[in-house]
């Protein structure tokens, strides 16, 4: 009976290994995550490493899940969008030493429908060490490859945080806008979207005299997808502009309320899905502390939509409470908004200061 | 290598062979099945037991961080989960520093537990619109923390009326959330 029963927990997962056991994880580093479809419309997923390494392969009925005893280079995006048959989205981990591939199924795969193996380093092409996953089939659809890639792999386009904010793109979220005015000020009944805006068009001319690149997901009064969307559509149209000009960095900014007018402060939020996210939040909460005597409500972690499906790191700014009267007439204010811009801009440009040795 | 290969190889037929004989679909009896879900109805035939429990509430002050509430609840073992959230969204706080900001209507149409994910069915007044961020920021996360002091339950999902809720507010509901600490006040 126990006999039979390890076997049966054997054979739910297929497991597959392959590489070069002499090798010890520890010094084996991941340079670089790669992936793409190529004409054949293989969906290829590859690792670059620096030695030879073991890999291996766990199926089950609803994930593939690729182990690589090789640790994962920090500024390696963790989390990619993928528009594929076969798989629902693309997840690394690093576990200490090992690097965890997750990809959750569609459907369930064939063992034949894959094939993880180790491609030996090419001096005269200039490629190292990699660990290759092929899905078959695992494009969009048989019948509309991916034209770009050859049987190379296409290189999907990542952020970059080093080297300083010049030349960095920076997309800026003004939140709100058009039908939805956010909150309101309890005073005068200025709308969020009428303080958001101003703040994030200073906010740009300032980064763009740091030397930074600026996309805006609005620069009027007006909804981004539409003023019929649908709150998936129009969060995803703020996420769609950053990922479409290809940002380093994304803003949005808010401003606060609360059934406690006595409540006031400024507050930072970041989601994790990059090793950077925090620190963006961090620079910048810092910065604005400086600009008055204001409370300090943090930098907090939360699973906002646009910080969440954005590919970059960035951070949500919570810009006082419209709901305080002290700070509603600050939010008002000309050279107050002007101060808040500055200090969001001299937080970022922290930021790159403080990347600027990793590369 | 070719040993590895052949071993790989046969490891591969060995499992489709497995795979073809059908003992995957029998292989992880220890899985919770769908079927564990908690309603109202199987309450009768279990054993109601009291349990105490932290219930974190939304502050009456309007600060942003949630204070826990310790209750006393009857729970039976199959329906820990959902006695808790019930309590948490259909009681009110017993001191007057914490308040209920469900809004009105909100019920716990069920509560099940799987693979260690707990997915949270409200009535459709859950996805009533608020103002600001605040509310919808603070729900969730008491949501999300309260049942995460379970060591059973490590991600909460939250349904409305049985449908996935993707956006809530400026919120992303889509995946199941992990408990956040930084909604917790410290007590000192
Ligand atoms: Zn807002």
């Amino acid at each position: 009976m126990s006999l039979l029963k390890r076997i049966m927990i054997l054979c739910a997962f297929i497991l597959a290994i392959v590489g070069f056991g002499s090798v010890s994880a520890a010094n084996t580093q991941i340079t670089a995550f790669n992936w793409g479809v190529n004409k054949e419309n293989t969906l290829r997923l590859v690792f670059d490493i620096t030695q030879l390494t073991r890999a291996k392969a766990e199926l089950t009925s609803s994930m593939l899940k690729v182990t690589v005893n090789g640790k994962l280079k920090p500024d390696i995006q963790r989390r990619y969008a993928v528009n594929s048959s076969k798989v629902k989205s693309i997840s690394l981990l690093a576990q200490g030493d090992k690097t965890v591939l997750i990809l959750p199924l569609k459907q369930t795969l064939k063992s034949s429908e894959y094939k993880l193996f180790v491609l030996k380093k090419n001096p005269g092409a200039k490629r190292p060490d990699r660990v290759v996953l092929d899905i078959f089939n695992g494009g969009v659809s048989a019948d509309t490859p991916n034209k770009r890639a050859g049987t190379h792999i296409c290189v999907v386009p990542t952020y970059s945080v080093t080297g300083g904010i010049k030349g960095k793109h920076i997309t800026l979220d003004p939140g709100h806008g058009g039908t939805d005015p956010g909150t309101h000020g309890l005073i005068t009944g200025v709308t969020e979207k009428e303080i958001t805006l101003p703040v994030s068009l200073k906010l740009r001319a300032i980064l763009e005299k740091k030397g930074a690149i600026v996309s805006m997901t609005r620069t009027t009064d007006r909804d981004v997808w539409g003023p019929e969307a649908t709150d998936v559509q129009e969060l995803q149209a703020r996420v769609d502009v950053a990922e479409k000009n290809k940002a380093d960095l994304f803003i949005s900014v808010h401003c606060n309320a609360s059934v406690n007018t006595d409540i006031g402060g400024f507050s930072t939020y970041y989601n994790p899905k990059t090793s950077y996210d925090e620190s963006v939040a961090e620079n910048i909460q810092e910065s604005l502390l400086k600009t008055a005597s204001l409370n300090d409500l943090g930098v907090r972690e939360a699973n906002f939509y646009v910080n969440k499906r954005c590919s970059m790191p960035g951070a949500l700014v919570e810009l006082l409470f419209l709901t305080n009267a002290r700070e509603e007439k600050l939010l008002r204010s000309n050279w107050f908004q002007n101060k808040m811009a500055q200090a969001i801009a001299d937080g970022i440009e922290d930021f790159y200061k403080k990347n600027g040795g990793v590369s | 290598m070719n040993s590895i290969k052949k071993l790989t190889t046969a490891l591969v037929i060995f499992c489709c062979l497995a795979l073809v004989s059908g003992c995957a679909q029998n292989s992880a009896p220890n899985i919770t099945k769908p079927g564990s879900t908690a309603t109202d109805k199987n309450k009768k035939t279990q054993k109601m037991v009291d349990k105490k429990v932290v219930l974190y509430r939304v502050p009456t002050d309007g600060s942003p961080y949630l204070l826990a509430e310790s209750k006393i609840i009857k729970v039976t073992n199959n329906d820990f989960a959902l006695a808790t959230v019930k309590a948490l969204v259909e009681t009110l706080p017993a001191d007057r520093k914490m308040q209920n900001v469900f809004p009105k209507g909100t019920k716990v149409l069920g509560v099940s537990v799987q693979d260690g994910i707990a997915t949270v069915n409200f009535s459709k007044e859950f996805t009533k619109k608020t103002e600001g961020e605040y509310a919808s920021l603070m729900m969730v996360n008491a949501v999300v923390n309260t049942l995460t002091q379970y060591p059973e339950i490590k991600k909460v999902r939250i349904l409305a009326a049985g449908q996935k809720i993707v956006v809530l507010g400026q919120m992303d509901l889509e995946e199941p959330l992990a408990r956040n600490e930084s909604f917790i006040k410290k007590v000192k």
